[in-house]
């Protein structure tokens, strides 16, 4: 004989079981049906009966399950969380998101977040949300119908891993053409980028989407490891005390004449050059080379702008 | 088939009790740790059960809960042997690549929404870390975080002081000279650059300036009256700037005066030559300071010491 601290309840555990299979994903009628067949758990009665039996359990406690399309999803679970109205703002925002994101991978996982989240809202919070209207809380209406076409499929190329021969419109409005290998795209004070790699000179760089002529897909694989482009940089006085690091930064802390030192790996290089530019003489770009030698070049070309 | 029910607003046909009073237990246990009376004193709300449950049906259950995945705790408060769950299936749950793409949209968000949305943003996602499972999402946050060193509620209390430009008195972290009191005009608080900065005129040196906020270390006063800044010295500083510039946003202390066929006319005046000159650093060789000539002589000076330190180096 079994154990009282042993035995359970089959059909509890069946309805529990039905709960998790429903978690993930909508699930088929034909697995549903299975799961309620076994004639342990419901004695001689139909699986069909079986399972309106505990849909209608579930309903008497508020839980939701749905059947559309021969495939069962789950409205709410049985487990609940409490979300202000600050919160589901912030929910809003990520639904506001997947508006303008391409259906790639980023899109079902933002998607499987915000369901996630929802099935699990309180009755308050069920209340709230509905009462809160569909405002837009982020305006995207800088984003035109022809540029979310082109996000879709800058994201598309960023998934694909093949390098891109990329025409656009730099600093002077002249036409240039890169090779280069597509990363990701970025969203910046209402502007997008698609940043790429340039794999002749290792270097980043973020392209303004609206700047991009054509892009054409090449043959060749992006490399599969590119180290990552690295840029030294010091600082000094008030400036020094104040840097916060950014994410992609580290320290090698102060050097004898009193400069902190920051190795910053992968940043734009034109937003890092107007990013430096902007620390005026409290900050010298050490390294690599090439930069150091823009920077000094935009300096002069200033200077020369500047002058009587 | 046992029961069929009716009451006034939903007609059940058919239900499972046992079902049922599982999920009320399941519940009842997330809540709080529960005695076997506690349960059974709530399930006798449900007039339409036919019959509550032992103690050793509740033992069943429990079982049956720990099968699904269920962890439970048993424990002695005021001598009374009371259950809880302390981690289940239903809890929220996502993988590794999951977390990477919403901390991504997050990086994206972040840079393009208010100081206040922000606040909002944060709490909700140091809320979800005491509800997601995965330790790897607090650790990952934690990193992209950008209020991570900042009191929110100094942030939330600027908020406010800056909706109603209140005079304010803050104990500042001053890099140069370590902690001081000082008076500002609010004015607004911005996110720039992975920090956030509160702008006002500070009273000390008459001058229109930006304080960055993880240096604020409290709001010492908030004065009754305001004082009109005297003496506020402004500079106006007038620009050309190529029309094709990357970035043709202007800010709070630009105005565009005139539009030609490939250039803009733009003044820019504050209190704060640190403001403008910082502003006309970040445009550099686009633009070409038009009056007044002191400042332009200035300008070139800072730029030729800027050159030095490349050159030196």
């Amino acid at each position: 004989m079994t154990k009282l601290s042993e035995k359970y309840n089959d059909s509890c555990v069946k309805m529990f079981e039905f709960l998790k299979l429903l978690l993930k994903e909508p699930v088929d009628y034909n697995t549903v049906i299975t799961l309620f067949t076994d004639n342990k758990t419901v004695g001689r009665s139909n699986p069909n009966v079986a399972l309106n039996k505990y849909l209608n359990t579930l309903r008497i406690l508020g839980i939701t399950v749905q059947k559309q399309k021969n495939h069962f999803f789950i409205k709410n679970l049985p487990y609940k969380i409490d979300f202000n109205m600050d919160d589901l703002k912030i929910i809003n925002i990520f639904k506001e998101t997947l508006e303008i994101m391409p259906k790639g991978k980023n899109f079902r996982n933002i998607q499987f977040f915000i369901n996630a989240l929802e099935i699990r809202y309180s009755i308050l919070t069920q209340e709230k949300a509905a009462a809160l209207n569909s405002t837009k809380t982020i305006d995207f209406s800088f984003l035109s119908t022809e540029l979310k076409k082109q996000i879709e499929k800058c994201e598309s190329y960023c998934q694909d891993k093949r390098k891109i021969e990329v025409i656009y419109k730099n600093i002077t409005e002249q036409e240039v053409s890169l090779v280069c290998s597509p990363v990701e795209l970025k969203y910046i004070k209402k502007k997008t980028f698609l940043s790429v790699n340039i794999d002749s000179s290792n270097t980043v760089m973020d392209i303004p989407l609206d700047k991009i002529i054509s892009i054409t897909q090449l043959r060749e694989s992006t490399a599969k490891y590119s180290s990552p482009t690295t840029s030294v940089f010091k600082l000094k006085n008030r400036l020094a005390k104040n840097y916060k690091l950014r994410e992609w930064e580290h320290s090698e802390g102060y050097d004898n004449d009193g400069w902190l030192v920051i190795i910053n790996k992968n940043e734009d290089k034109n937003s890092l050059l107007k990013r430096l530019m902007r620390y005026g003489e409290q900050c010298v770009l050490c390294s690599p080379k090439y930069l150091k030698d823009e920077m000094l070049e935009m300096i002069n070309k200033t200077i020369e702008n500047n002058k009587e | 088939m046992k029961h069929f029910l009716t009451d006034n607003t939903v007609t059940y046909n058919l239900m499972s009790f046992t079902g049922f009073k599982a999920l009320v237990m399941f519940s009842l246990l997330i809540e709080s740790p529960k005695s076997y009376d506690e349960i059974q004193k709530y399930l006798s709300k449900y007039e339409f059960l036919p019959d509550t449950i032992s103690v050793d049906t509740m033992r069943v259950y429990i079982t049956s809960l720990k099968r699904i995945g269920c962890t439970i705790k048993r424990e002695k408060i005021n001598n009374i042997s009371k259950y809880s769950i302390v981690s289940h299936p239903f809890e929220l749950s996502f993988s590794n690549e999951q977390i990477q793409s919403v901390l991504k949209v997050y990086k994206n968000i972040i840079k393009n929404i208010s100081v206040m949305e922000l606040v909002q943003l944060e709490n909700f996602f140091e809320k979800l870390t005491k509800y997601i499972n995965n330790k790897n999402f607090k650790e990952l946050f934690l990193k992209a975080s950008v209020l991570k060193e900042i009191d929110k509620n100094i942030i939330n209390d600027l908020i406010e002081c800056c909706d109603k430009k209140e005079q304010i008195t803050v104990l500042y972290n001053s890099p140069n000279s370590g902690h001081k009191t000082i008076d500002i005009l609010t004015d607004k608080l911005e996110y720039n650059n992975g920090k956030i900065y509160l702008y006002g005129t500070g009273l000390e040196y008459m001058e229109y300036a930006s304080f960055l906020v993880s240096r604020i270390l409290k709001i010492k006063k908030v004065q009754p009256f305001k004082t009109v800044p005297v003496n506020l010295k402004e500079i106006t500083v007038g620009i050309e700037l190529k029309l094709n510039s990357p970035d043709l946003t202007f800010t709070d202390i630009e105005k565009v005066i005139q539009k030609n066929k490939n250039k803009l006319i733009v003044e820019l005046k504050s209190s704060n030559e640190f403001l403008i000159r910082q502003r006309l650093l970040y445009y550099g060789p686009n633009c070409k300071i038009l009056y007044p000539d002191s400042y332009r002589k200035e300008f070139v000076a800072k730029l030729e010491q800027m050159k030095a330190g490349y050159l030196n180096d």
